[in-house]
């Protein structure tokens, strides 16, 4: 009995430091060639419905918009916003998001959370909905549903 | 009227202890912790969810942690499943005014910093184009870079050409296109007809001439040294971003050659399966045909930068429903990325019995699928990207049965084979032009880099994803015109409001250890409720036990080599007994689990120079988990690399009902 306490005071002496230290190196890691959400996002992807996808692809855009606009004038040019609205389509498998009420929907929704209003808010709408009546429409559907 | 120091704490003590008060709560927010697990996080993990989306600050081999969003199915999948770690949760009641808070700011710093490591990106990118540039001009070696061809690329493109047939500025027809050269044919025919009804019979030749002076009148509208780096939000100026517009220039460029030279797809970019098409899918199909060749019309004459990809990505599509309708089976665009996940016919056949579920699921995945896209409701876009993706993971697994080298992991929701970036089309612009615009380029991306490092290094004690993920909760907290955590009155704001909205502050520097921090939150913040969820294999020893509660069936699950729930993970190194549910016997086992990691070690020793050193560091890992087990404490627990989506989504159904 003595011999097994001596031998837990010895491997408690080594081994607590060291459970210590592997116990604060924290977080999870992930290399950049591979991260672990980029791993397992096709087996997740394909596989039985997850149910809501237009709405996730709404509310994207949506948050997308409205960082967009937190760091952009109204009068900026939105080359750089178009791109970001077709990774996030690409995401979602939608290649002709133009086409898309959902994300002019987005669009509008994103507007509002950012609290752009009055001439701005007419401003980015104008520009956003590519001269297109129907887009203006979607847009505002979006904003007023928010 | 005067007050003294003492009346001023004195009346703040008991503004707190008002103000500390829990709110009328009407959400909740979730505390998540994470045990520990070899290799990713040996010392736990935390993440903070708001509905189903989780938020958690990951470590990254660059040295920096970032913020990272997940969905809470993916995210569960990933952790108590692939990683084998009990979760638990802590929900903490909130007022719906706080969980819109502190979701909108988590929200908020989660794409300020996609935004910043993408300007990053980006900045890289267009370094190396004009190295590059430099390069032709002057033969420079020191301007050389191997990786160009690997990093900059233009997508989608590799449907139609060879990864050279653009080196030489010979974009005519690739050899590679004889599956049926009539459907193909017809195909572009019938494009080009549209296509010229819509914009003229001159469109395509004068859109080629239109990218060609673009190309040739390219210009580097780039200055951004007179903004700041990041601004209050941290998301950084936007920037004119010369590779996406030359890549998108030239892809457009060659979506309108496929369509001027009726380039068709390439033979190896089409999927042809052996299912069968029903009369109500060729409907359906043909009801898609006319959505996605309107969409072609539409992109093709689009604003959108990307509108050369999405040309491309719908004629491929069109291709392949053309042939579907033309052979009465299933076609597809081969959906998997370039930098797909390979496995080789050994490692399938290593792994065969283990990779047979994840066959099933996907054959059970693409049937759903497909008796979706003709169901009344019919099928959109996303539906037929699924339904894409799902019969290419479908018919990629298959080639392992077939003894072939198969991709495991890599399709992409929308086809995106590339193919490199020309050289031979340059825009012209001078020496002293590039030379300037990369200096300028040079001088800003350090900034950058320096920038975010500063803000985004890891440290193991300051800086981790517990002390990050608190941090960014107080900061929530700040108001609009208080911009840092060091600003005069920020502590007490943090303090203040935190204790009103969450029940008490917590200072990021207090809380480093992911297990004391579930305990502190559970202690401090108003958490209404805690969950336990198990992992994978702790969920189904329980059930097993549940069946058979026989000290036969525990000593067979004990150890890896009679186990019935897991099959050795290479990913793991070596062990023998499972030490997370056997505390008492936890510093025996880790005896028997010590000495087969210095065996392993050993043996490494000798192999080194055959495998690279790879059972070594496995061996030493193995040793280093296992001589906490000498003190009761746990932290592997065995990971799988095969176990199916649908044992998850299966598990949390049983759950539910139960």
């Amino acid at each position: 009995m003595n011999l097994y306490i001596n031998y837990l005071k010895q491997t408690l002496l080594i081994t607590v430091p060291l459970s210590l230290v592997l116990s604060t190196s924290a977080c999870s890691f992930s290399d950049s060639s591979e991260s672990i959400s980029d791993s397992t996002s096709s087996i997740i992807s394909s596989p039985s419905s997850i149910s809501g996808k237009s709405k996730k692809y709404q509310n994207e855009i949506a948050d997308y918009t409205m960082a967009y606009v937190k760091s952009s004038k109204p009068s900026d040019n939105y080359t750089n916003f178009l791109k970001g609205i077709s990774d996030i389509a690409a995401k979602k498998g939608i290649n002709n998001w133009e086409q898309d009420a959902l994300t002019y929907m987005g669009i509008g929704k994103g507007l509002k959370k950012a609290g752009i209003e009055g001439v701005a808010y007419e401003t980015y709408k104008d520009n956003f909905a590519g001269g297109s009546a129907q887009n203006r429409e979607y847009i505002q559907n979006g904003y007023d549903s928010e | 009227m005067r007050f003294g120091l003492p009346t001023f704490f004195a009346a703040i003590a008991l503004a707190s202890l008002v103000l500390a008060t829990p709110t009328l709560s009407a959400a909740t927010i979730g505390y998540l912790y994470i045990e520990a697990s070899e290799g990713n996080s040996s010392g736990g993990h935390v993440a903070l969810q708001f509905g189903d989306e989780i938020f958690h600050f990951q470590h990254h081999d660059s040295g920096l942690i970032r913020l990272i969003r997940q969905d809470q199915q993916e995210f569960h999948y990933q952790y108590r499943y692939l990683q084998n770690r009990p979760l638990h949760i802590s929900q903490i009641a909130v007022s719906e005014q706080t969980f819109d808070l502190l979701n909108r700011h988590f929200k908020l710093q989660f794409l300020a910093q996609e935004q910043q490591f993408q300007q990053l990106h980006a900045l890289q990118n267009q370094r190396l184009l004009l190295r590059r540039w430099i390069y032709l001009k002057t033969t420079e070696p020191a301007f050389w870079d191997t990786d160009f061809s690997k990093l900059l690329r233009l997508n989608a493109v590799g449907l139609f050409y060879d990864e050279n047939a653009l080196a030489q500025g010979d974009n005519t027809h690739t050899t590679d296109t004889n599956h049926t050269p009539s459907v193909c044919a017809t195909l572009m025919q019938k494009l080009q007809h549209t296509v010229a009804l819509q914009y003229g019979p001159n469109y395509l030749p004068q859109r080629n001439a239109q990218i060609n002076a673009q190309i040739e009148a390219f210009s580097l509208g780039y200055s951004p040294l007179t903004q700041p780096i990041l601004s209050k939000d941290n998301f950084p100026p936007k920037l004119d971003d010369i590779a996406s517009r030359f890549t998108d220039l030239l892809t457009g460029m060659a979506a309108v050659n496929v369509l001027q030279s009726a380039q068709c797809i390439k033979n190896t970019a089409l999927l042809l399966t052996q299912e069968p098409l029903s009369g109500a899918d060729k409907i359906y199909l043909r009801k898609l045909h006319e959505q996605l060749t309107l969409g072609f019309i539409n992109t093709l004459n689009s604003q959108r930068p990307d509108w050369g990809l999405a040309v491309l990505v719908n004629i491929a599509r069109l291709t392949a429903l053309e042939q579907s309708l033309h052979s009465g089976y299933w076609v597809f665009v081969d959906d998997f990325g370039d930098d797909s996940i390979w496995l080789t016919a050994e490692q399938y056949a290593a792994d065969a019995a283990q990779i047979q579920p994840q066959i099933d699921e996907a054959r059970v995945n693409f049937n759903q699928r497909r008796n979706a896209f003709s169901s009344p409701e019919g099928m959109n876009e996303t539906d037929y990207s699924q339904l894409e993706m799902s019969a290419n993971r479908y018919n990629e697994l298959l080639k392992g049965q077939r003894k072939q080298r198969l991709r495991y992991l890599g399709e992409k929701a929308l086809p995106s084979q590339s193919v490199a970036l020309p050289e031979w089309l340059a825009p012209k612009l001078s020496l002293a032009q590039l030379t300037t615009a990369l200096n300028q380029l040079e001088h800003y991306g350090q900034q950058l880099s320096q920038t975010l490092a500063k803000q985004y290094r890891y440290d193991l004690i300051s800086r981790n994803c517990v002390t990050e993920l608190f941090r960014t909760i107080n900061l929530a907290f700040l108001s609009q015109d208080t911009s840092t955590a060091e600003a005069p009155g920020a502590l007490l704001q943090m303090t203040l409001e935190s204790g009103k909205r969450l029940g008490a502050y917590l200072p990021a520097d207090d809380n480093v250890i992911p297990f004391l921090s579930y305990k502190t939150v559970q202690q401090r913040y108003t958490v209404a409720n805690s969950i336990d969820l198990n992992s994978y294999r702790g969920l189904h020893l329980a059930q097993l036990l549940k069946q058979n509660d026989s000290w036969l069936t525990g000593i067979r699950e004990s150890n890896i080599l009679t186990s019935t729930l897991y099959d050795y993970n290479p990913d793991d190194a070596l062990f023998v007994f499972f030490t997370d549910d056997n505390w008492l016997l936890r510093p025996v086992f880790g005896l028997f689990n010590t000495a087969a990691g210095v065996s392993q070690s050993l043996f490494g020793l000798f192999s080194a120079p055959f495998d690279a050193g790879k059972n070594l560091e496995s061996g030493l890992t193995g040793v280093l988990m296992s001589l906490p087990e000498l003190a009761f404490f746990n932290i592997r627990k065995g990971s799988y690399r095969y176990l199916p989506y649908s044992q998850f989504l299966q598990d949390e159904k049983q759950v539910n009902f139960d």
